[in-house]
């Protein structure tokens, strides 16, 4: 008997030797399973006497093998650990995601709070006549607001680049009856030499919501409600006595400086206020203009958004929002 | 812009002024602080006065600003007491005959000093005062008239009288006229100008600029001041014309009132008789038309106020805010609320006007924000959508948005190889452009791509997905004014694809293929059948590289690879080695039909690669249809390669095509396939001579 448990150890010590992984391993388990099973049926048979020494042997096999088996596991799956090839912190080039431009992403911010909110968006052409961009915004041709938007002309007077998307509002009053709430957000153009801070057309979003009841609260509350959509709920708000020719009363609004947060920089020299829009309820000479009653109420408000992405994405000059270096974008 | 010395205004406040409570104020009122200058023991302050508020450009009008922040509701009277010229309608009381033969002049006084002794020097704070307020002294006379129109916003004129020939005629120029200025340039005053002139010669352009034959130096000895108003919209229209603009027509054409007409020559009378010497004549002359004579009144009810306000003010309330702006008011009902205004404030037309004023005192802080309760209908717009749609399916293929300007240099048409006969040809320009090079309106977005392209190529950016979504500018006869937009989208596409590595063994360029594919699956993405059909017409394309796209048989767009030679037109263009792919259309009108799905057959599908030899100009969108209509059980036809070069005969090209047969019914077995193969095989062969590469 003695002798045969020698010869079983013999063939599984063989076999353990031989797996140098995981599945082999569970073969000479279930060997050593079937060893034993057969080791305790000879036992069995044997006389008492010699069941008690037989016994123990069989027992420190089973013992020891076990712990051999523990041991050749661990090894397995340790090595297998070390030996892995594959480096995961190693991204091949396969995927790459394209960038939407910073001042459309910054639009598309407030476009997307401005119909959550429930207003339409309106187009209207870059190219436009003095009539939608001046005149029926209460603005003749002698008024001296028109040097606060210094114009370029493809035909003197009559034809020429919008300076602001108002004349898509004007475009759509004559189109359209109140009750609306319209936002139009797009290119403007203004005479103005490229430098670092300057560029000759920049981007706005203008709202107008048309309709009764309609108040300069309401205006305060829009205005001030995509601010906190936008940037976020910290940001204050700051309306003060303004002019523009097609609203009485304006307001001009500042909010908080995205740069210092409102403690006062560079930026915004020393104030924590940031110029961004300009506001107010429509003047009844351009409801009358569009057809109208002057009794109409509605207010008006337009976002220069040029600054805004400078300052959310920190991008130092106006004009690389132009350049379009892919680099920089490629970060965003 | 306004410019003022603090201490001139607290000199000339009746009570105490503070002066960071008059910054305060003046920001909180809008009047931004533009720039201060510090001087020690005096600050020079400029402030910026919209268009609505020239009352504000003089330090009397600062200083109403403070009485009305502290709510002293008497204004400073400036009138010199001591000074006593009676003005009257006869115009032959000075030694110059007076005429005025015009509508644009409201008033016009004149008062005349004789023995004047213009030698000596201006007083220092009268210096001082014009320095600080970026004025320059010339000698004392003509210093105190700019001093008078700081002081009070009243603009004056002073002519030497012995320059004087003859009568002083003021009248509109009936055409087109020459003028020499005090600064010797030339103008040209536009028909309608007002020009006040003597016997012999012009003298000035009135209320803008003056000329040399009247003018006051130091041997001056008589005098005629002038006074006077004019009306805004000729000086406004002068002033542009001409482009002259002086502190004098700055106030002019922003509008003057006339009650200061008066006031102006009086304060000048006593001013220079005080450090020049001279006896003023006891009579005046005063031309007016009767433009507001009597203070302007109207009734603003409490409910209009408080319902464009959105607040809840009362009427005793809205009155207080109004005096304390001097104002006068009066209400018997609780109600309508009759309001005077002030003659200074020339901005108030309306009642809106005076809302806004109750606004400002009452102070936009508070009023506090409120929701909007109304309900207008959302209206989607298509354009806005696509744009977005575009956008969102071009960052999924990895391309980069670029803006780039409306405007493109003047030669560009030139560069792009666009030939004046076609549609795609731009001559829309700009009068007045920054310069030649931000010229044209762009008729296609290739310049903008194509230049920011080989920007980033010079910066060592040589591999490029780039893409932009803006308007093309076209002229439209019968359109508007004639011209016309549209929305497109462009996008280009240089350099590697897909680089060496990770089982790809050689860097995979972009081909024009890649840019059909970019077409390809974006009409797919909005479900739109579209055709290409090659073109020569368009010259940026290399020859026979180069597609129009059409959609329901209208042109949208077009395709291609960018002629090396268009290129080779922009500086530093040299530096694209790899083909530049482009592509541009139109997506106004995409209107995305609703799509189903379509469920997988449960039987299995046969794949099957074949190498067609195919002629050059036979196009794949020909041949796929006559593949198709072979059989039913052919589901797919795609092109997985195409290839020209060893093996190919000259004037052909490999296609690897693999076609996917399948029917949902039941499995198909390869004597079938074999039979329809045999099938479009002899179609393509009979049709367009296609046969397989062996």
């Amino acid at each position: 008997m003695a002798q045969f448990i020698e010869e079983k150890k013999r063939e599984l010590q063989a076999k353990l030797e031989n797996s140098d992984a995981l599945d082999k391993l569970q073969g000479v388990e279930s060997s050593f399973r079937k060893v034993m099973k057969e080791l305790f049926a000879e036992m069995k048979a044997l006389p008492n006497e010699q069941k008690k020494e037989v016994g123990a042997a069989i027992n420190d096999f089973k013992k020891e093998f076990e712990e051999r088996i523990a041991a050749a596991k661990k090894k397995i799956s340790e090595l297998s650990k070390t030996d892995a090839a594959v480096d995961l912190t190693v991204p091949s080039p396969e995927f790459i995601r394209g960038k939407i431009h910073p001042l459309i992403r910054v639009g598309r911010m407030f476009e997307d709070v401005y119909k959550e909110m429930g207003f339409s968006i309106a187009y209207g052409p870059e190219i436009e006549n003095d009539k939608h961009n001046y005149e029926m915004l209460n603005m003749p041709y002698y008024h001296p607001a028109r040097d606060m938007q210094d114009t370029f002309y493809l035909e003197y007077p009559k034809v020429l680049l919008r300076s602001h998307t108002s004349c898509v509002q004007v475009r759509y009053m004559l189109e359209h009856k109140p009750p609306f709430m319209i936002i139009s957000p797009g290119v403007v153009y203004r005479v103005d030499e490229i430098d670092p801070q300057h560029t000759p057309c920049f981007y706005q979003v203008e709202g107008l919501v048309v309709g009764e009841g309609i108040n300069l609260a309401n205006l305060k509350w829009a205005v001030t409600e995509s601010v906190k959509r936008v940037f976020g709920p910290e940001y204050k708000v700051k309306f003060s006595p303004c002019y523009y020719p097609y609203t009485e009363p304006s307001a001009a609004v500042d909010m908080g400086c995205i740069m210092c947060g409102g403690k006062g920089c560079r930026t915004c020299k020393g104030t924590g206020w940031m110029r961004v829009a300009g506001a107010g309820m429509v003047h009844p000479n351009v409801f009358e203009a569009v057809g109208y009653s002057r009794d109409t109420v509605g207010f008006a408000f337009g976002w220069g958004l040029n600054r805004l992405p400078m300052l959310y994405y920190k991008i130092l000059e106006m004009r690389k929002l132009f350049e379009n270096e892919v680099s920089l974008w490629e970060q965003l | 812009m306004f410019k003022f010395s603090y201490n001139w205004l607290k000199a000339e406040s009746e009570i105490e002024t503070d002066y960071e409570e008059l910054l305060h104020w003046l920001d909180i009122q809008g009047f931004e602080i533009a720039s201060i200058e510090d001087y020690g023991d005096d600050k020079a302050v400029e402030i910026e006065v919209k268009a609505n508020r020239p009352d504000m450009l003089s330090v009397a009008g600062v200083l109403r600003e403070y009485y009305a922040g502290k709510g002293r509701r008497q204004i400073k009277d400036f009138t010199p007491k001591d000074v006593n010229v009676n003005f009257g309608s006869d115009n032959s009381v000075l030694s110059h005959r007076i005429v005025v033969d015009s509508k644009d002049v409201h008033r016009y006084c004149a008062a005349e000093i004789k023995g004047v002794d213009n030698t000596g020097e201006t007083p220092e704070y009268i210096k001082d005062r014009l320095t600080k307020s970026g004025i320059a002294c010339i000698n004392p006379i003509v210093d105190i008239s700019n001093y008078v129109l700081l002081q009070i916003g009243q603009p004056i004129h002073i002519f030497d009288a012995d320059k004087v020939k003859g009568d002083i005629r003021i009248e509109n120029v009936p055409a087109p006229t020459k003028f020499t200025t005090l600064a010797s340039t030339e103008i040209e005053l536009p028909t309608g100008a007002l020009l006040i002139s003597d016997d012999e010669n012009p003298l000035c352009v009135a209320g803008i600029i003056g000329g040399h034959a009247p003018e006051v130096t130091e041997s001056t000895k008589n005098i005629i001041i002038e006074s006077a108003n004019f009306d805004h919209i000729i000086e406004r229209v002068t002033s542009k014309k001409t482009h002259v603009q002086t502190a004098a027509s700055y106030r002019f054409e922003r509008g003057v009132s006339p009650a200061t007409a008066k006031l102006g020559a009086l304060i000048c009378v006593k001013m220079i008789t005080e450090l020049c010497g001279g006896e003023y004549n006891k009579t005046g002359y005063m031309h007016t038309d009767g433009t507001s004579a009597a203070l302007q009144k109207m009734v603003v009810t409490r409910k209009r106020v408080n319902s464009l306000l959105g607040s809840d003010l009362d009427v005793p309330q809205i009155c207080k805010y109004l005096n304390d702006c001097f104002f006068e008011t009066e209400c018997k009902d609780g109600e309508n609320i009759t309001v005077t205004v002030p003659d200074f404030r020339l901005d108030i037309d309306y009642d809106v006007d005076v809302i806004e004023e109750v606004g400002r005192m009452y102070g936009y802080h508070n009023i506090e924000p409120q929701p909007i309760k109304l309900y207008a209908p959302f209206v989607e717009n298509p354009v806005n959508k696509n744009a977005n749609k575009l956008r969102d399916i071009m960052v999924g293929f990895g391309f980069i948005e670029v803006l780039t300007y409306g405007f493109i240099p003047g030669n560009s048409m030139q560069m792009l190889h666009i030939k004046e006969d076609s549609e795609y040809y731009g001559d829309i320009k700009i009068l007045n452009p920054l310069s030649n090079f931000y010229e044209l309106m762009r008729p296609s977005l290739a310049y903008g791509l194509i230049s920011t392209a080989i920007a980033n190529m010079s910066v060592g950016k040589g591999d490029l997905r780039i893409f932009e979504v803006g308007k093309r500018f076209f002229r439209q006869k019968d359109y508007e004014d004639g011209y016309n937009e549209k929305n497109v989208f462009a996008a280009l596409m240089t350099g590697v694809k897909l680089g060496r590595g990770f089982g790809i063994t050689k860097d995979a360029k972009f081909s024009v293929y890649d840019a059909v594919s970019l077409l390809d699956a974006t009409m797919r993405e909005f479900n739109i059948k579209y055709e290409i059909k090659p073109t020569d017409e368009l010259g940026m394309f290399e020859q026979g590289a180069g597609s129009d796209i059409y959609v329901s048989g209208k042109k949208i767009g077009y395709i291609g690879k960018i002629d090396p030679k268009v290129l080779g037109e922009f500086e530093n263009g040299k530096l694209a080695r790899d083909d530049v792919l482009y592509v541009e259309f139109c997506f106004e009108g995409f209107d995305e039909t609703k799509r189903c799905i379509e469920f997988d057959s449960m039987y299995p599908s046969v794949n099957r690669e074949y190498n067609f030899l195919v002629k050059n100009g036979i196009h794949f969108t020909d041949y796929a249809p006559v593949i198709k209509e072979a059989s039913g059980i052919i589901v797919n036809v795609s092109p997985r390669d195409v290839y020209t070069g060893a093996g190919v005969p000259k004037g052909f090209t490999s296609v690897l095509i693999r076609i996917e047969y399948n029917d949902p019914t039941r499995t198909l077995d390869f004597e079938e396939i074999a039979g329809v193969e045999a099938k479009f095989m002899k179609a393509l062969s009979d049709k367009y001579g296609i046969t397989l590469k062996l």
